[in-house]
């Protein structure tokens, strides 16, 4: 009998080809593979240097972290993600200018940018012409909406109104307002007064410092003498310690709530300057006890150091990165109009727990946290909403022509209502 | 690794070939065309929940609108701060009066298709007015029975955060534990608080909304859940498990992982398990405005439904195909394994033939270049005939395996087949290499598919046998030597080779001397070994260059070539010559004979083999006429002699009949008395043109031809003639004496002849004497005795001749019947003067008178021989002393007075 495999296998060594084709299949392989994506491009604007940078760097830093575990995790559609860091140097105008190039030279996705109400402002046009997509992190005054920015920060009815109210419940109902010279500060103390109004309170004094500002004897002076239930503070930036400073000299421990003061500020400040009966308003504090934001402060720290500290603002910005990445994922592409589109619909669990994008307000459902500062610079909370409270940008206890134009009566008040001490605002 | 069957192997190749590269073309079809439609469908499903989420939040956000609306109502404001003013419980006259003024506006501000009820809470927390006037109406929200409910907690939440929500749907005791939620606004008279307004929203109004099925499909569901710790409510009727909302709970960990995702937070769709374990494709949303969760879910099996038709369709496609095509394959297939068999057997057939052949038989390939040839199968004849299995051949190149196919010509015949196609034939090639020497016939021929078959007959035996035959053709078969016709061919080269290179040459004859008598004598026996002797002799003397034939009989011719000059041929010669004169020892006798050489020289005494042969022969007859024992170069007056001895034959042969035959009588005289006896007949010739020649020229010559037998015949017959006639003259006493040839002695006819002779002459007894020379008579002597003895029962009287000269035995002669001795002359020559002829002689005389014979002398000449004679009692004189041999007529009439002449 013939040996089939000899008929079959003598004229061709068939190992031979098997070698050539795999070979062949390689080489064709390698070169059609795709060519290596390109990165997909996040701006951040921050303020790297002056007043605000000791805060922003922060939220830098949390940005980092969320697209370094983004392109652990093999990027977005395959593309890995490219952070483009622009410094605001703590100003307004040189934020929208960077915004700009951001937008148009750099060739960004999307936007995570802003600290103080004044920059959102002055950048929230640029983010409007180029249709495009912008995060802000902060909690705030409120009366504003952009179809091109989402505010994952806390709205008035979840910071603001809530605060006050309970300073008032709790604390004593003659407040007295000290604040930063912008609008949020101004915008926030209307808010006050509303609820002061509402809920029958006295407000007995309003005093407004330029940012930076470092000489608070005299306010201190003012409010040894007025003696208020509680003090309600919108001070912002560096001027918080210097604040901080002049009442510890003088001893006064009046009850105050603090609005822009988090972890990060508290720790920056040191506890030189503690306050023992130092209230704040937020949605997340570093030590809740749920095990993502256990995971998110250990990851944290373990990137950046042990002595950092996480807040309010830094793990919004941090969430703010996953629900653009999701809203991404969702639309199969970066471009910031089609993610913009999906973003109403977005929601994650993240370490302050469920937030979720109302679409209608494009504000964040947010919990509501009550907490006393601790001379470590944490919070202790001292209550906590069950509920996630929905946003609402304008209270609903006015008109949204009537908050307009209150809002434009502020910006056309004069820049110092009152730097003086001891002289009430009207 | 076990051999697998062919047809296995076939199907494995089959499988392989087509089975494979369709399945996975089928699979890569499938799984793109599944993961596309699983693709779009979870689009789809997604798209629905995203539709769903904001026909909710629309919903809700259009009752949150309605509860700040109503809230900032004059009727809402008025009623409520009229009611808060005053005090008692609601059943009070007063608050029932301001409940019926306010009534039908608070009616109309609620919506009861939507709206189960509206009540208004002061800012104490007293609900001071509901539409329904449910149990809750008058109690306090603060302090009362419903400080725990969802209205409760709600009116806080309100009051603090000047805030209008919509709280989690719940049963709600007032309401008979009927599942509701509610928006509280607060009221605000000129910024100042003074209560709230609450709209109470009941399941009922949202259901329509969340039950929209619209894109769905058959099995399209949206499941709604909220968490309660940590279990999963289902706030909304589920289609696969019968429990009204708002009563079917599960442990979170054993809810659906769509749910559990969704009430995490998260949102995103994918295949998964529903509530009740089926497959389905999914999208999964978090409803802040209403903290549920909720799923959108379609089964697999209806979205994906077109991707199982087509892997259905797919498989069944794929199925029907490979049942076809293993069906052609099995058809095909089992064509091709007979096919294979029949070639199997072929092939076996062609095995069993070729291994039978006696022909070797090679099959080869020829390489790249058809230069050289790989060896492919070899037959079992090839192997024994090259000396090397098959295995060991093949793939060897054939000029690596037998070296010496190039120099026989074998691999150019294989190339031009290869590249002509023609079938080449070379016959009796001699293959050699260090290994073989084989004489083969080969026939190469190109096989269809480029292949060459060399066959090979081994013929070295057949070459063998060949030029044995050869040999014995070109050979003498009794000493080796070349024969006649060798001789002739191979002086031809030499003579070719000798005219280019002019060289001489030199022809000799050489005849032994009495090699006849010692034949006859001693037998062929004896003879041949003689030849044989000589043979070696010769062959000794010579180059191995020289030629040395045997001629036939006792003649051999040595040819020397490449010679200087006559002194190389004397030379030689006389080397031949003595060494042939040596004694021989043949069976334990001494024989004697000496060479008679003839020499014809190349290139003066002829130029071509015949006339060199016929001159050498010429100079050899020289020789024996010189007196034999000689050497004899040829000069040209041999060559008249040659030509003369054969005009002799010729001549001979008709002298019978020409009757120039003639005897002639010497008288024998009786010693006693002086009488005459008898007489000898003497035979002459009478040539007509050279006179009388002599008996001892022509009797040698009738003796070579045969003649002598004729001679013999005549001779007796006229000698008992003329006896007759001399009786008839009245010669009464006288013996007639006739020599017999050995020639005549062998002829079984003799005894006839001479009787019938005798017969017809009416002769006696003793008128006749016959005589045979001694080495006649010892030659065969029982035939020689039969024979004497028949002639002696004729009567008459036998006689030796020439005694003395032979080597006779006594002891043979004492057997023959012989009366008679005569005496040769040579002996009587001398026998006066030599005392040893003289001794011999007397001895002669006395043995024969001792053995009772009568001695005769011959060529007594002198009376001092005769004297010796006749003292020595010798019976018969014969010679000139008493007369000469002559003719009858001359010698018959002094027959009657006898007178010795002289």
């Amino acid at each position: 009998m013939t040996d089939l495999s000899q008929l079959v296998a003598k004229p061709v060594p068939s190992w031979r080809w098997v070698v050539v084709l795999l070979a062949l299949a390689l080489g064709l392989g390698l070169g059609l593979r795709p060519a290596p994506a390109l990165p997909i491009r996040v701006g951040v604007l921050h303020a790297l240097t002056g007043a605000m940078a000791s805060s922003e760097r922060s939220l830098v830093d949390a940005l980092q972290l969320a697209v370094e575990e983004l392109n652990h995790q093999g990027g977005l559609l395959g593309r890995p993600v490219q952070l483009v860091v622009a410094d605001t140097r703590s100003e307004p105008t040189h934020a929208a200018a960077e915004a700009e190039r951001l937008i148009t030279t750099e060739q960004v996705s999307v936007l995570f940018a802003c600290w103080t109400s004044a920059c959102r402002k002055a950048v929230k046009p640029v983010a409007e012409r180029h249709q495009h997509l912008m995060f802000y992190a902060l909690q705030y005054e409120g009366l504003e909406q952009s179809p091109n920015i989402i505010y994952t920060g806390a709205a008035p009815n979840q910071q603001i109104i809530p605060g006050t109210h309970w300073a008032m419940t709790n604390l004593g109902r003659r407040i007295y307002l000290v604040g930063s010279d912008y609008i949020f500060p101004r915008a926030a103390n209307m808010l006050i007064k509303d609820v002061a109004a509402a809920a029958g309170g006295v407000v007995l004094a309003e005093h407004y410092f330029s940012l930076g500002h470092r000489a608070f004897d005299a306010v201190v002076q003012d409010i040894e003498r007025q003696q208020p239930d509680v003090i309600l503070n919108t001070l912002n930036g560096d001027s918080n310690l210097y604040w901080l400073k002049a009442l510890k000299a003088r001893g006064n421990t009046m009850p105050m709530l603090s609005f822009s003061l988090a972890e990060s500020e508290l720790q920056a400040m040191g506890a030189d300057v503690f306050h023992p009966y130092h209230y704040a308003v937020w949605g997340y504090f570093q030590n809740l006890s749920t095990p993502e934001n256990q995971r998110f402060v250990r990851v944290f720290k373990a990137r950046f150091g042990a002595d950092r500290v996480t807040s309010d603002p830094v793990q919004a910005s941090y969430n703010n990165v996953a629900l653009w990445a999701n809203a991404v994922r969702e639309s199969g592409t970066d471009n910031p109009v089609r993610v913009n589109q999906a973003m109403g619909r977005q929601s994650l669990a993240g370490p302050s727990g469920i937030v979720a994008v109302d679409a209608q307000t494009r504000h964040l459902w947010r919990a509501v946290n009550i907490g006393v500062a601790r001379p470590d610079g944490q919070f202790e909370p001292v209550q906590s909403s069950t509920e996630l409270v929905r946003p609402t940008p304008w209270p609903g206890y006015r008109g949204r022509a009537e908050w307009q134009a209150l809002l434009d009566g502020l910006a056309a008040a004069p820049a110092a209502v009152s730097s003086a001490p001891g002289r009430p605002s009207p | 690794m076990t051999r697998l069957t062919l047809s296995v192997r076939l199907t494995l190749g089959f499988v392989l070939v087509a089975v494979m590269p369709m399945a996975g073309l089928a699979w890569f079809y499938l799984t793109t065309f599944e993961r596309t439609l699983t693709h779009t469908v979870l689009q789809n499903v997604s798209t629905i929940a995203d539709k769903k989420t904001d026909q909710i939040n629309t919903f809700i956000n259009e009752r949150l609108d309605d509860a700040r609306t109503q809230a900032r109502r004059s009727v809402a404001r008025d009623a409520l701060l009229s009611l808060a003013s005053l005090a008692g419980p609601p059943g009070a006259a007063d608050r029932a009066v301001l409940d019926q003024r306010y009534r039908p506006g608070l009616l109309a501000l609620a919506d009861d298709s939507l709206y189960h009820d509206l009540l208004l809470i002061d800012l104490d927390g007293n609900v001071v007015f509901s539409i329904r006037r449910e149990a809750d109406l008058g109690t306090n929200l603060q302090r009362g029975p419903y400080q725990t409910t969802l209205l409760a907690h709600a009116f806080r939440q309100a009051m603090a955060a000047l805030h209008t929500d919509l709280t989690p749907f719940a049963p709600y005791a007032p309401s008979a534990d009927q599942v509701a939620a509610f928006l509280v606004t607060p009221v605000l008279v000129q910024g100042r608080a003074v209560g709230a307004l609450a709209l109470q929203l009941s399941l009922d109004a949202l259901m329509p909304v969340v039950l929209d099925r619209t894109g769905l499909g058959q099995s399209g569901e949206t499941v709604l859940a909220q968490r309660l710790g940590q279990e999963v409510l289902y706030t909304a009727p589920l289609k696969r498990v019968d429990q009204a909302p708002y009563s079917y709970r599960v442990p979170m960990g054993d809810s659906a992982m769509p749910m559990q995702q969704a009430l995490l937070g998260n949102q995103g769709s994918g295949v998964t398990r529903d509530y009740v374990g089926v497959e389905v494709a999914a999208a999964w949303r978090y409803l802040p405005a209403l903290r549920w969760g909720m799923v959108v879910k379609i089964d697999s099996a209806e979205a994906l439904a077109p991707a199982h038709q087509a892997v259905r369709l797919t498989w069944l496609a794929f199925a029907v195909f490979l049942l076809l095509s293993t069906t052609a394959a099995w058809l095909l297939g089992r064509r091709f394994v007979q096919t294979e068999a029949s070639l199997a057997a072929q092939e076996a057939r062609y095995r069993a033939m070729l291994g039978n052949m006696t022909d070797a038989v090679a099959v080869l390939q020829a390489d790249a270049g058809g230069q050289d040839f790989v060896f492919v199968d070899l037959n079992a004849t090839g192997q024994r005939v090259l000396g090397l299995t098959r295995q060991q051949v093949l793939g060897q190149p054939i000029t690596q395996l037998l070296p010496g196919v190039e120099a026989c010509g074998i691999l150019a015949a294989m190339r031009d087949a290869h590249q002509t196609g023609q079938t080449f034939t070379l016959p009796w090639v001699n293959y050699q290499d260090a290994r073989l020497n084989l004489w083969v016939d080969t026939d190469t021929v190109r096989l269809p598919g480029g292949e060459l078959m060399l066959v090979a007959q081994d013929v070295s035996e057949r070459k063998a046998s060949q030029a044995r035959i050869e040999h014995l053709a070109r050979h003498d078969t009794l000493t080796g030597l070349f024969n006649r016709y060798t001789l002739e061919t191979r002086l031809d080269q030499a003579l070719l080779s000798a005219r280019r290179n002019e060289e001489k040459l030199a022809v000799l004859f050489i005849d032994l001397d009495r090699f006849k008598a010692i034949n006859d004598a001693m037998g062929h026996h004896v003879g041949d070994l003689l030849l044989i002797e000589v043979a070696h002799r010769l062959l000794a003397c010579v180059r191995e260059s020289d030629i040395v034939a045997r001629q036939g009989g006792d003649e051999f011719v040595v040819v020397l070539s490449h010679l200087d000059g006559k002194l190389d041929v004397a030379t030689v010669a006389h080397k031949i010559h003595q060494t042939l004169a040596q004694p021989y020892v043949l069976e334990g006798s001494v024989q004697h004979t000496s060479p008679s050489i003839g020499i014809a020289l190349f290139p003066q005494d002829g130029h071509d083999v015949v006339s060199l042969m016929k001159n050498a022969d010429a100079a050899m007859y020289s020789a024996k006429e010189q007196g034999r024992n000689t050497i004899q170069y040829f000069t040209a007056t041999m060559t008249t002699k040659a030509s003369e001895r054969i005009q002799l034959e010729r001549d001979l042969r008709t002298a019978i009949d020409a009757h120039q035959f003639e005897l002639y009588y010497q008288p024998q005289i009786r010693t006693l008395d002086n009488t005459l006896c008898g007489v000898e007949a003497l035979i002459r010739w009478h040539h007509p043109s050279r006179g009388l020649v002599s008996p001892a020229v022509f009797i040698p010559l009738a003796e070579e031809t045969g003649l002598i037998l004729p001679i013999g015949q005549w001779v007796i017959a006229q000698a008992c003639r003329q006896r007759a006639l001399w009786r008839a003259q009245g010669v009464e006493q006288l013996r007639v004496a006739v020599n017999l040839s050995a020639h005549q002695l062998r002829d079984p006819t003799l005894v006839a002849q001479v009787k019938a002779a005798m017969q017809m002459h009416q002769l006696r007894g003793d008128d006749l004497e016959l005589e045979v020379t001694e080495s006649v008579a010892m030659s065969d002597p029982q035939a020689a005795i039969e024979q004497l003895q028949a002639l002696r029962a004729l009567g008459l009287t036998l006689a030796i001749d020439d005694f003395g000269t032979g080597y006779s035995s006594l002891a043979y002669l004492k057997r023959l019947p012989i009366q008679v001795l005569k005496l040769d002359r040579e002996f009587v020559r001398d026998i006066e003067t030599d005392p040893n002829d003289a001794a011999i002689s007397a001895a002669t005389l006395a043995l024969a008178h001792s053995l009772g014979m009568k001695v005769v002398a011959e060529g007594v000449e002198t009376a001092a021989q005769r004297d010796f004679l006749a003292a020595h009692q010798c019976d018969v004189l014969q010679g000139y002393l008493f007369g000469k041999p002559e003719p009858a007529e001359v010698l018959g009439p002094r027959l009657l007075d006898w007178a010795p002449r002289g």
